[in-house]
């Protein structure tokens, strides 16, 4: 019973942080709310690792995927002929914003990061909330920015779903 | 922008289609917020602005507001 209090008291600490890091990403890039892409960002620089690791065992560079996002981007307007100059000074280079005060809103993809991230305990997880939870929370929603970023990275979500269960059953195996 | 604009069609590749939406939204967000804080430095009122968007001044001021709370620190 303490023990499962105090995972309880960890998570709502990393839930917490992850919240404010992603936030903190997205308005960094102008953007008044954090979405699932920004979550992935805030996983790969918890001190736990974990995301890091998942992009490790899928031979890949966590440090990548910010790269991988703008790629996507630029290639999803060159779809439509948006091109050259005006796309590269756009790119990333968005007004930063104020930290956001009043209650917490993430954008739509970043509100299901949150929520499935809430119900972990639900989903029949044990083991504590880490990065890469994250990971697979962002792979399962199987489209979107991030999932497009990983694409560009070459890997499909399904590859992420099965690193991440991976990573996950190693930190469960080392916390019994 | 290119001299050639590709199409795409949203029926044979809504993936591709939607991602381009996505992109297109973020890019005119941010084409907006910089337009908009110039506009402000330059002393432009909030019913200039969204007269110049085409948006009521709550929306305009609601939406954007914070760009000027920043400009301000």
């Amino acid at each position: 019973m303490f023990k499962q209090m105090k995972q309880a008291a960890r998570d709502a600490g990393t839930l917490r942080t992850l919240c404010e890091s992603a936030e903190a990403i997205a308005r960094q890039e102008g953007l008044s709310a954090p979405a699932a892409e920004h979550f992935v960002e805030a996983a790969l620089a918890l001190p736990d690792g974990a995301a890091k690791r998942v992009f490790a065992r899928l031979g890949l560079d966590g440090a990548g995927f910010s790269a991988a996002l703008s790629e996507q981007e630029r290639e999803a307007l060159r779809a439509v002929g948006v091109d050259g100059v005006v796309v590269e000074q756009a790119l990333g280079k968005g007004t930063p914003l104020p930290l956001a005060s009043g209650l917490y809103e993430a954008a739509p993809s970043g509100q299901v990061v949150v929520q499935e991230l809430a119900r972990l305990r639900q989903r029949g997880v044990t083991g504590p909330l880490d990065g890469a939870q994250v990971m697979k929370v962002v792979a399962e929603m199987g489209h979107g920015s991030a999932v497009r970023a990983l694409r560009a990275m070459g890997v499909g979500p399904e590859a992420v779903v099965g690193a991440a269960d991976a990573e996950i059953a190693d930190e469960a195996a080392r916390h019994r | 922008m290119t001299d050639t604009p590709k199409t795409i069609d949203p029926k044979n590749d809504p993936e591709q289609a939607l991602a381009s939406v996505v992109a297109l939204r973020r890019m005119a967000d941010q084409l907006e917020q910089q337009a908009v804080t110039e506009a402000l430095r330059r002393g432009w009122s909030w019913t200039q602005i969204a007269n110049a968007l085409g948006v009521s001044k709550q929306a305009a001021h609601k939406r954007l507001s914070g760009l000027m709370a920043h400009r301000e620190k």
